[in-house]
């Protein structure tokens, strides 16, 4: 049961109307809001614009693909080339040692049969 | 497009009362209230995808109306450039209330409501503004039971203290 104080206070505190104008000035706040949504998110895209989007996409992925794959052949044509170009380095080496080893045996001999 | 600006402006047009009510019963202040409960309104036209009934929007629009307003009244008082000064001229119940309830009593009840530390404001007002069970103020402002009902108790406790004390006062002036 409520006393006197309560009473006063359910009978004192009823509402109050909101000031002159604001429901349009929330309209006004809300319509800037949707605005400002508006102006940062696109518009929704035509279905027509979602294709070509999505072919756009595609071509793009398959082109980076390709190129992908055709620098990693080179990669690996290019070590096969190093490869082979350290073995004939390897082997040019080795029958240069020889040479050498020869004409400085041919070198001592000569100077024996002169003495 | 035109049909929904419509039917939120029916909403706006349905609950400004009840929103600003709210908000300048625990400000105290019509300009404070006006931006307070606009604010919820914008809120509102952003939420109401997930409201499902009309009783869902008036549940909705009060919890959001009171903890908007607590906050706004958190936030002035711990802004540092926030001057004792400027509180005072801001809560002056003559300032702000003044067109609030009819005749000297509601005045001075108004007075007495905003002399109520915020959390117990808060309860008073769905209590008695909108006529709330202790219940559903739980639900409102995301409380205990226990902890609205107490809130009541304590607010009820201080304004008849009060009530006492201006009855003196008004007693000694005659």
């Amino acid at each position: 049961m409520r006393d006197e104080l309560e009473q006063d206070l359910k009978q004192r505190l009823s509402r109050v109307p909101a000031p002159e104008g604001f429901v349009d000035r929330v309209m006004e706040r809300v319509a800037q809001k949707e605005q400002r949504r508006l102006r940062v998110m696109p518009q929704r895209i035509s279905p027509l614009w979602q294709a070509a989007i999505a072919a756009m996409l595609l071509i793009s992925v398959s082109f980076g693909a390709a190129e992908l794959a055709h620098r990693q052949q080179e990669r690996r044509q290019a070590e096969v080339v190093q490869h082979q170009f350290d073995v004939a380095m390897r082997v040019t080496g080795r029958t240069l040692d020889g040479v050498g080893e020869r004409i400085s045996r041919a070198g001592m001999k000569s100077e024996k049969r002169e003495q | 497009m035109k049909a929904e600006t419509a039917e939120f402006r029916g909403l706006v047009e349905q609950h400004q009362s009840m929103v600003f009510s709210i908000a300048l019963r625990i400000l105290g202040d019509r300009g404070a209230a006006e931006e307070v409960a606009q604010d919820v309104f914008v809120e509102l036209h952003g939420s109401l995808g997930r409201l499902e009934s009309e009783e869902h929007v008036r549940f909705w629009l009060r919890r959001v109306a009171a903890h908007r307003s607590t906050d706004y009244l958190r936030r002035r008082l711990s802004r540092p450039e926030f001057l004792a000064e400027e509180w005072t001229e801001q809560h002056d119940p003559h300032a702000g209330v003044r067109s609030i309830g009819d005749g000297a009593l509601g005045m001075r009840l108004e007075q007495m409501l905003l002399s109520l530390p915020q959390g117990l404001r808060a309860a008073i007002v769905l209590r008695y503004q909108e006529d709330l069970t202790p219940d559903e103020i739980a639900k409102t402002l995301e409380q205990p039971l226990a902890t609205v009902k107490s809130n009541l108790q304590r607010g009820l406790e201080m304004l008849r203290r009060k009530a006492g004390s201006m009855l003196k006062e008004y007693v000694r002036e005659r």
